[in-house]
């Protein structure tokens, strides 16, 4: 039972995230790969928050996303005349960055060594501390998270994101200021990246420079294209996916040394597939 | 929804319940009335899969030693072997696996330190003992009640390095260390220890656990003039490094630590190894033991660690017999009434309050064209 | 002494690179996408020259031939087969971005499960690779080589590109591809030999670092990282640009192991990349 606990956790960890990528790049078109940066960023705030200052994990939900999003804001609005390409670029630019920072600044992030023992949040004297607990907490801000995009999705603001990916200069043309809804919602994306960092943080009590690489970003990546582009659903469906099938091959039964790359191989294969046959995804409407 | 989707979409769902259901199936009853499991966690991807390899064999020789005289407690053991690929991240999620799927009672593990480091806090609020059979990082020391490891901490190892390198006149080091917790650890252990036995660090360096690349920091090196390098990498980055430290022309004198223990290193390395020189800790190990790895491997290759490891398993079965139950709490407090002779890794060992071992015999190795062997001082 | 040592290194670093940067260009200019697929064929090289090396033990130069041509016919495939199909849908460069990331992913996988994750040596015994001695300072006999054969490759091909049938066809297609067509050059046959030739040069820094550092699965992404910032920097749309983008990449990375110690390095080629994007983003040569 407690295994089907730590899969929904995951798949609640990594749906946040797929929601949070699908805003930015699905509805919006804005291809980052910084998902992981904003991901770190979370799970770094709420373990120096909580491991140097005695914060309360429940707490540092709150304030992560502040600091995400606020981030967030200033790097996009440095990059935000960059389109397409470039832009994808510069974001690459600033996860590698943000990585190697993460990686050196040891007093403020413990560098190589990471930030151990971080604690399970609390409530009212009650702790999440079992598995069980923690998957309620997970389900519930996953489905917050989910209420919010779906939100977000069904709005004015919405529909003037997908506009800004259809065609960004028609809209301008009408008046939009387009740079402020991308920034926006880039800022957004960020904070309910955050959030699954601070869950992340909490779960593992463990992270280091290392979580928060290309391959997570394009892992987020992969989710979202798999599930399909522009649709929450899309983004829900490609996280459990990725995760649970992965999972299911452990018990396959391979030796631990293939699994690994069997793995890996499968998900390169994926993506081939995915481009060549089938780029809406699977539940998408919109085409890469 | 379009129509192939929607089909899709329930296929997914219907392997999803059949799987679940498998898995619900599978899990069962908690305690498995006839084997004792216990976790092992260990390098076996990534830069130190040789070295996670090895201890995975030796472990599994021991175990089958203790089933074949009848299992302890009348029970067989059983070992789940998961992979930590030397990161916290990944033993992390592997040690939960191991305490909350598979509900061991005790796990071995891990090698490397940042791995334990990561590991341990799971296993400490679990209440499950761990013993880690080659990670040496001071910080270990306090990681826990419930955290023992059979090799003695880096504070040790780094002081052994620096007085012997004192002792034989290379007063003027320079440090080269990887940047992580063994490394770190070591950086700052043998700064200390190098400075109290009147020696001066002539400049310190750290590289990226991947750096492929030594070349400008040995140049950089080479300018300071030191007599000996103090030099805290891992397999990869110290084939890399000795060999282009050696297209450079450097005489210093380089000191390893205990990572350089990996045999793949020299026979890499070949002639561009020779009179490199490395502390490890010292082991008792017998041709006996040599032997049944040889026959184990298929290959002549025994690592250090994979001594502790052994070690380790015949330490933690003799704790539950001497507790006379296989409940973790009890473990635990039999583990600190530890009297273990006789081991491959070390002759004797008891634990002390902090669960490391209460003394550490340290030797060097220098490398000889493609072999590493015990120096005799 | 040390200045000129290090001197040294930024030479065979720079031209190591800019063979890299100039085999990336190859299919950036062309088929206008990042083919990450590159890393694969990079790995490809490295290993095969392992295979042929060590495995097989043949004669080195043969050994070379053999693998490089193993790397070029690598991308060549992954043309015929996935990027071929998927330029005539006339997808978006981000389809294919991601295509040739899941080769890259999927090439890694399977060359480690072959030949393992731990690092993997081209060298029968690393002490057969000699160093040569220029006036005081030392290169390993791979890295002198490589510059030699580095810039014969790079003289090579311009005179490829400027003075033959095929260079023109290929600067056709860069220019505009459709007219190209509608013109008369072979768009295929030449595309195709243009992934055979990145291939090439690939699988020789496949090679060279497999004679160096050793390989692991991982060092297909982690090359195509300072590559593509060499490229972009350089200036995308220029055949010289990926050179001098590459020495510009390498001389920052020394200056700053020089200065501020390893750790930082990872992080130089991106910083060098956001600076460029803010100040000039198509990169400093323009054609």
């Amino acid at each position: 039972m407690e295994y089907l606990y730590h899969i929904l956790i995951l798949i609640s960890m990594y749906g946040i995230l797929a929601l949070a990528q699908n805003l930015v790049m699905g509805t919006t078109g804005l291809l980052t790969i910084a998902g992981a940066a904003f991901y770190g960023i979370g799970a770094y705030t709420a373990a120096i928050l909580a491991t140097k200052f005695g914060f309360n994990i429940f707490s540092t939900l709150f304030i992560a996303p502040l600091a995400a999003g606020l981030i967030a804001l200033m790097v996009g609005e440095s990059f935000a005349r960059f389109r397409d390409d470039y832009f994808m670029l510069a974001t690459l630019g600033f996860l590698m960055i943000f990585n190697t920072v993460a990686r050196n600044w040891e007093d403020f992030t413990g560098g190589s060594y990471g930030i151990a023992g971080i604690p399970k949040p609390h409530i009212f004297g009650f702790v999440f501390d079992t598995p069980l607990s923690f998957m309620w907490l997970s389900l519930v801000i996953i489905m917050i998270v989910t209420t919010i995009t779906y939100f977000i999705s069904r709005s004015s603001f919405g529909r003037v994101l997908n506009a800004i990916r259809e065609d960004e200069d028609a809209l301008s043309v009408f008046g939009y200021k387009t740079s402020t809804y991308k920034l926006l919602v880039f800022a957004i994306g960020a904070a309910l990246s955050s959030l699954s960092g601070v869950l992340f943080a909490s779960y593992l009590t463990f992270i280091d420079s290392n979580l928060f690489t290309v391959n997570e970003s394009i892992l987020l990546w992969a989710m979202v294209i798999l599930g399909g582009l522009a649709k929450n659903r899309g983004a829900l469906l490609g996280a459990l996916l990725l995760i649970v099938i992965p999972e299911g091959l452990r018990f396959i039964g391979f030796p631990v040394e293939f699994a690994a790359l069997l793995r890996q191989c499968m998900y390169g294969l994926l993506l081939v597939f995915l481009m060549l046959y089938r780029p809406k995804g699977i539940l998408g409407t919109y085409k890469l | 929804m379009s129509k192939t989707g929607k089909i899709v979409l329930w296929v997914i769902v219907l392997i999803l319940i059949v799987w679940g259901i498998v898995v619900m199936n599978k899990k069962g009853p908690a305690e498995d009335a006839l084997t004792i499991k216990i976790g092992f966690v260990g390098p076996l991807t990534g830069d130190l899969a040789n070295m996670g390899e090895n201890a995975q064999a030796a472990v599994g020789i021991a175990v089958e030693e203790i089933n074949k005289a009848g299992g302890i407690l009348g029970k067989q053991i059983e070992v789940v072997y998961e992979d930590d690929a030397c990161t916290g991240a990944t033993g992390a999620n592997a040690v939960s696996k191991l305490i909350n799927t598979d509900k061991v009672v005790a796990i071995l593990g891990s090698a490397c330190s940042g791995a334990t480091l990561g590991e341990a806090p799971i296993s400490e609020a679990a209440k499950v003992p761990q013993l880690s059979f080659c990670s040496t990082n001071p910080t270990i020391s306090q990681a826990g009640d419930y955290i023992f490891r059979d090799v003695p901490s880096d504070l040790f190892q780094a002081k052994y390095a620096a007085e012997y390198l004192v002792k034989n006149n290379k007063t003027k080091v320079a440090l080269l260390t990887t940047k992580n917790d063994w490394g770190d650890g070591l950086n700052k252990a043998f700064t200390e220890a190098f400075a109290k036995a009147g020696g001066t660090i002539v400049m310190t360096s750290s590289f990226n656990p991947d750096a492929k690349d030594f070349r400008t920091e040995l140049v950089k090196i080479k300018a300071a003039n030191p007599d000996a390098v103090y030099f805290a990498g891992y397999t990869d980055g110290t084939i890399t490094a000795l060999k282009q430290s050696q297209e450079l022309g450097m005489t210093a004198q380089f000191f390893g630590a205990d990572a350089w223990d990996d045999t793949k290193i020299w026979s890499e390395l070949g002639t561009l190894g020779n009179g490199a020189m490395y502390t490890v800790v010292g082991t008792n190990s017998s041709d006996a033991f040599k032997a049944k790895m040889k026959a184990k491997l298929g290959k002549d290759d025994l690592v250090y660690c994979s001594n502790y490891a052994y070690d380790g398993v015949k330490i933690l079965a003799e704790a539950m017999n001497r507790a006379n139950s296989s409940n973790s709490t009890a473990i635990k407090d039999a583990l600190y009434k530890t009297s273990y002779t006789g081991g491959v890794g070390s002759k004797e060992l008891s634990f002390d309050v902090n669960g490391d071992p209460t003394s550490a015999a340290y030797i060097i190795k220098i490398a000889k064209d493609g072999k590493a062997t015990e120096m005799v001082q | 002494m040390i200045t000129w040592q290090i001197f040294l290194y930024i030479i065979s670093s720079g031209m190591y690179f800019s063979l890299m940067a100039l085999g990336f260009g190859f299919t950036l200019r062309s088929v206008k996408f990042f083919n990450l697929a590159y890393g694969g064929a990079f790995l490809v090289g490295g290993y095969m020259m392992f295979f042929f090396y060590r495995s097989l033990s043949i004669f080195f130069p043969a050994a070379l031939l053999f693998s490089i041509i193993t790397s070029g016919l690598y991308l060549f495939l992954c043309y015929i087969f996935i990027f071929r199909a998927l330029l005539r849908r006339k997808a978006k460069s981000l389809v294919l971005l991601i295509a040739s990331f899941g080769v890259l992913v999927a090439t890694s996988a399977i060359l480690g499960m072959i030949f393992g994750n731990q690092p993997t040596f081209v060298p029968r015994r690393l002490s057969d690779v000699g160093t040569v001695n220029i006036l005081g300072a030392t290169l390993n006999t791979s890295e002198f080589f490589l510059i030699i054969f580095a810039f014969i490759i790079i003289v090579t091909f311009s005179y490829m590109r400027f003075h033959t049938r095929f260079g023109r066809a290929t600067r056709a297609i860069e220019d505009d591809s459709e007219v190209a067509e509608l013109v008369g050059i072979p768009k295929d046959k030449t595309i195709s030999r243009i992934f055979f030739i990145s291939g090439i040069c690939a699988g020789l820094g496949g090679v060279v670092e497999g004679l160096n550092s050793g390989l692991i699965p991982a060092s297909g992404l982690f090359y195509m990282l300072p590559t593509i910032v060499a490229a972009v920097v350089g200036g995308m749309q220029s055949f010289w640009g990926g050179i001098l983008g590459a020495f510009i990449l390498v001389i920052v990375q020394q200056l700053t192991i020089f200065f501020f110690g390893a750790s930082w390095v990872q992080a130089v080629p991106f910083a060098i990349l956001i600076i460029m994007l803010f100040v000039r983003p198509e990169g400093i040569l323009k054609r």
